[in-house]
């Protein structure tokens, strides 16, 4: 007697980016590109605009030591954020940056980066008529540094409520991850071409 | 939820510190040993986008679960953060961030990013944090 109770092994498709709504899509598009627009100026004071008086914002990068050769993440340690390691609610209280002038003066000590559009995949995760939630996924490489030209990949979670200007979001939560990008992520940044077999630095396209 | 001082939002940040652990070891140890009984941890109304993929309400997650490969989740990045009141309409909201790798049966080992929402419903006994909407990707 034989029971074929077979267990599944197969996942569902990944596919790109989860918008909703063309509307909604138009409107997080439009902020990503402004958003970052003004993140990677090498200024991010403008960003004080986007954000709520009362925002909050943290950084976590990987627990786990990974492989120096590709850039380590030391300007980003002090600040991580990993409530599962950090049990002192002093540190998890002071670690979580609250209020607007904190939030951008926080983003502004972040080293300068260069984010690649084309490689941002966005998910709207909750919408109300209050809020809205939204992921990004994407790479960036910092641009000054010790860790000049290093390509990493992020996480970053946006909540925003509608602000007076309609048309434009007023961020209340922001959660970034960062980690050092994978290989393949590397290879595929800013659609960089093959490396030549010249010495000479291998040119970068912007997005 | 009032931001009126940072000794209220201390109150919070801490009030979401623990119930974002408490979470992410309840949810991941269902999700792996007792799946059949995971979608309690959502209200009715949830959504969850799965690597692009929507899915709204118990019955179609329900159905999604079932057919999701058992796993084993192993988290080595937690953080969280109470959602402001105005997006919330006075909800107490906490966004709950993790990230860390996944072994799907039959499938090769991943990293993945997963962010939820957590809504406090209040019982006449206690309160209960239900997912008000989880959002997961794969991140190799």
């Amino acid at each position: 007697i034989a029971f074929d109770v077979e267990a599944p092994t197969t996942l569902p498709p990944c596919k790109g980016s989860y918008f909703g709504s063309e509307n909604l899509k138009a409107m997080v598009l439009y902020f990503l590109q402004q958003y970052y627009s003004v993140y990677d100026s090498g200024d991010r004071q403008g960003l004080l605009d986007a954000y709520h008086d009362q925002a909050c914002c943290s950084l976590s990068i990987p627990f786990t030591i990974q492989n120096p050769s590709r850039g380590n993440m030391s300007e980003y340690f002090k600040d991580s954020r990993n409530v599962k390691k950090l049990k002192d609610p002093t540190l998890r209280f002071r670690l979580l940056k609250h209020t607007r002038l904190n939030v951008v003066a926080f983003l502004n000590e972040l080293p300068k980066t260069q984010h690649d559009v084309n490689s941002f995949v966005v998910d709207i995760c909750a919408q109300t008529e209050t809020l809205l939630c939204f992921a990004v996924h994407g790479v960036f490489k910092e641009v000054d540094g010790k860790s000049r030209d290093s390509v990493r990949a992020f996480s970053r979670v946006f909540i925003a409520v509608p602000s007076n200007n309609a048309a434009r979001l007023c961020i209340v939560n922001d959660k970034l991850f960062i980690r050092n990008a994978t290989t393949d992520e590397i290879r595929r940044a800013f659609a960089m071409p093959a490396p030549t077999p010249s010495s000479s630095p291998v040119p970068t396209l912007s997005p | 939820m009032a931001m009126a001082s940072s000794v209220d939002f201390k109150i919070y940040v801490d009030q979401a510190c623990r119930a974002a652990e408490e979470f992410v070891n309840i949810y991941y140890d269902t999700i792996d040993k007792r799946r059949r009984v995971l979608t309690r941890l959502y209200l009715n109304s949830a959504t969850l986008i799965w690597n692009g993929n929507a899915i709204s309400g118990q019955d179609a997650l329900n159905e999604f679960f079932e057919m999701l490969p058992s796993s084993e989740f192993h988290i080595s990045v937690l953080d969280c953060q109470p959602v402001h009141e105005q997006a919330t309409q006075s909800q107490t909201t906490i966004l709950v961030v993790t990230c860390g790798t996944v072994k799907f049966d039959g499938n090769k080992q991943r990293y993945f990013n997963q962010n939820f929402l957590l809504t406090a419903q209040a019982t006449p006994n206690n309160t209960v944090w239900k997912i008000a909407s989880d959002c997961f990707r794969f991140q190799d």
